[in-house]
Parts: structure tokens; sequence; C-alpha cells
């Protein structure tokens, strides 16, 4: 769903070959919608390893989940809204074009004209793959280590496994949408050039998330609840208002 | 047989067996399992009728929200607790049975004397000048299934024959 180049087609070996397996229309909802099934693994292996420690976290992971799953979807309606598409090639090809505020050229990434979007949707995006410092179900120093207690040599791996791939595919997705995916100096000459360009942005993500890690400490849980619905929600929908009416007056329907 | 009735009898087989596995478990946590696999074989479905972004929303808002609220609440009741899901109450039973069987008639009268494009087209007995059949004739001139198929979904669906009568008889369907 999510192109790896910045051409339609590239060719490898002289072949012309699509840089993306299936151009949904709905491909950043699909995105959402299977990512959003993440949580049943963490909640199935929870309840069934008939532990207290491991019940608690699953409760803990379903809870948070839920709740910053509607600020991860929500942060990117005024993507849509400028893209005017949910196609993920769509939204890629709408941020190669360049964004000119006075002298400087800059860029037309989503990241400039949704600031907020984008860091509301990286914190979500955290929280959503149960990284520090939002990874509650797994806390060590209150519930052991949460739904994978019992989970030990394979079946731990295969956990973390998931949850690494989890960070690579949000990492991906919030490239893609808000850094331009393989968009990069001279990625428009040579598709190979956005791949690597790519895969740098991917790292840089990879990266903070180890830092964030490292740098902060674990929320308390009803920290935890009340930023994603006193502090998240509203400025997300505030974002989409903003978001709106700016496109209105851009396109003179308003005012 | 073309390959994608082959999918669709392969996703509908499985769907109506999950189905039936939400009523007959006795684990609610299972019963919340087999309805998960029921949403995504029904979001398959909405994909092979070319209605991507309602299978899309179906498994962000069903599976992926409320049917996790539905585990968190499970989590937090002690099995023990709970009634017996196959026990007692007669009258529930019998009521629900009923229910069902008037249900299945319906769909079951709805599949026999609907009009379907395709080889049941001449089997038409009542001529309505309702809106049904032009939305079903759009809606089959949109989908990239064969006329059985998409027969077999409205049928399974059995929402234009029970629109008619509702809306006959004056109800909002």
């Amino acid at each position: 769903v999510i192109p790896i180049a910045s051409d339609a087609q590239v060719s490898i070996f002289g072949f012309e070959v699509n840089s993306y397996v299936a151009d949904l229309n709905v491909g950043a909802l699909f995105l959402l919608a299977f990512g959003s099934l993440g949580v049943y693994g963490i909640i199935l292996g929870a309840y069934a390893s008939a532990n207290r420690f491991s019940l608690l976290g699953g409760l803990r992971a379903a809870a948070q989940v839920v709740s910053y799953e509607i600020v991860l979807g929500l942060s990117l309606v005024g993507i849509f809204i400028y893209a005017q598409s949910l196609s993920v090639r769509d939204i890629m090809l709408e941020q190669t074009q360049i964004l000119r505020i006075g002298p400087l050229e800059l860029p037309n990434w989503f990241i400039l004209s949704q600031p907020l979007a984008f860091v509301i949707f990286i914190i979500a995006a955290i929280a959503e793959t149960n990284r520090a410092p939002f990874d509650l179900p797994e806390a060590e120093s209150e519930l052991v280590s949460g739904f994978h207690t019992e989970y030990s040599a394979f079946r731990f791996s295969f956990y973390f496994l998931g949850e690494y791939i989890n960070m690579i595919l949000v990492s991906l997705f919030a490239v893609t949408l808000f850094l331009g995916g393989p968009d990069g100096p001279g990625s428009d000459r040579f598709w190979g050039l956005g791949v690597i360009w790519l895969v740098v942005k991917i790292l840089f993500f990879l990266f903070f998330y180890v830092w964030l890690r490292a740098t902060l400490p674990r929320f308390r849980y009803d920290q935890l609840m009340g930023i994603a619905w006193k502090v998240l929600l509203p400025l997300v929908l505030l974002n989409i208002v903003i978001t709106a009416f700016i496109r209105l007056v851009g396109n003179g329907q308003l005012l | 047989m073309p390959w994608n009735l082959i999918i669709f009898y392969g996703l509908a087989a499985v769907a109506v067996l999950c189905a039936i596995g939400v009523v007959a478990s006795n684990n609610p946590m299972h019963a919340a399992g087999f309805l998960v696999l029921t949403f995504f074989n029904v979001a398959a479905i909405f994909v092979m009728l070319g209605a991507e972004f309602l299978a899309a929303v179906q498994v962000i808002v069903y599976a992926g929200a409320i049917l996790v609220l539905v585990l968190f609440v499970l989590m937090l009741v002690d099995p023990d607790d709970l009634p017996e899901f196959h026990s007692g109450r007669p009258v529930q039973r019998a009521v629900g049975l009923l229910l069902g069987a008037v249900l299945f008639l319906q769909v079951g009268v709805a599949i026999a004397t609907g009009r379907w494009s395709g080889r049941r087209a001449t089997r038409r007995r009542r001529t309505s000048p309702s809106s049904a059949a032009t939305r079903r004739r759009s809606a089959a001139g949109s989908t990239p299934l064969p006329a059985p198929v998409r027969g077999h979904l409205a049928g399974a669906a059995g929402w234009d024959r029970r629109r008619d009568r509702a809306g006959a008889a004056g109800a909002p369907g």
C-alpha cells in the first residue's frame, strides 16, 4: 500500500515495476485498521497466561490502545483535508511539490503544514506500539513485566519481533504521511536514491524511539489516560477545525 | 465455477460457522474470538463487492474498538460470576428460537422470491415500483462479481425484501 519510490513505475533490470503492491483508494484507513488489531495479541496472550500481573497488563493495553487509536486516526484528518485523498500514493505525490514561502523553496511535506498533527501522531504512535514512556502494559517496576511475564524463549521472542515490526511499520507510516516518503534531493532523477532516503528517515524514527525510551520516565496510569482524553483529543480536534478553516479560506469558499 | 465464487463461498461458510460459534461457545472469551473472525470474513466479502471503505471501517470500529472493549470487560469479570449460558431461562430460549425461525423464514422467502439479475431474473412474482429495484440494479452494475454471487449476497443480507416489507408497513427501514 505504501509506495517505496517517488515514481509510480520504476525500472529494475529493464522491467517496469510498480513501486507499490496495491493503490487502495482507502489505503490510509486500511493501514489504521490493521494497525488497530495488534492489541489482540497482547490481550489474548495476557488472558491466556492466567496470571494476575499479566491480566493487569492486558487490561492496561486494551484501555491504552483504544484511547490512543482515536487520537492517531484523528491526527491524520488534517492531511486528508490537504491531500483530498485517502490513498497513500496520492498523499505522497502531493508532498513532492514545492512549497514557496517568500524566497524560500521548501518541499511540501506535511510536517511543515501540519506540525501539531505530526507531534500528536508521534505521541499516539509511540503509545500505540507500547514503547516507553507509554509501556504501561509491561511496566517492569509494577507488573513484573506485564503481559509477557509467562512467556519465555521463542514465544517471548515472537512478542518482541511483533513489537519491533510494529515500530518499523509505524515509522514508515509517519515518514510517508508527514516527511514526504521517498522524496528528497535527487529522488526525482533516480528512484534508488528515493529508497535510500526512505530508509534513512525510518532509521531516524527508530533512533528516536530508543532515544525517548532512554530519556523519559514512565507515565502514571491516570496521567496516561488524562493526556489522551484531556490534552491530545481537544488539540487534535482543534487542528482539524483550523485546517478545514484554512482550506475553506484558501479555496475562496469562505470570507 | 469461477474463482471468486469459490472464494465467496469459503468466506461465507467461515463467517456463518463463526457466527454459530459465537452463539454456541460456553466461554465468553471464545465467543469474542469467533466474533472477530466473523467480522473479518464479512469485511473480506465487502472487499469482494468493491466496498473497501466499508471493510476498513468495519475492521477499525468493530474489530479494533468494540471487541477490544468487550475483551476489556470480560477480563474484569470473574468467569464464575457469569450466569450459565445454555441452561435455564426457558422463556428466553423459546422467544429466541421463535424470532430466529421468523428471521430464517424471511431470508428464505427473500432468496426464493427475489428478482436477481442473472439466471433467476425471470422469476419475478411481485413487481413493486419501489426504489429497491433501482438500488439493486445500480449495485449490480458496479460490482465486479458474477451475478449469482451478487444474488446470494443480497439474499444473505436479506435487505431488499425486508426493506420492501418494512416500507409497506410504514415502518422506517
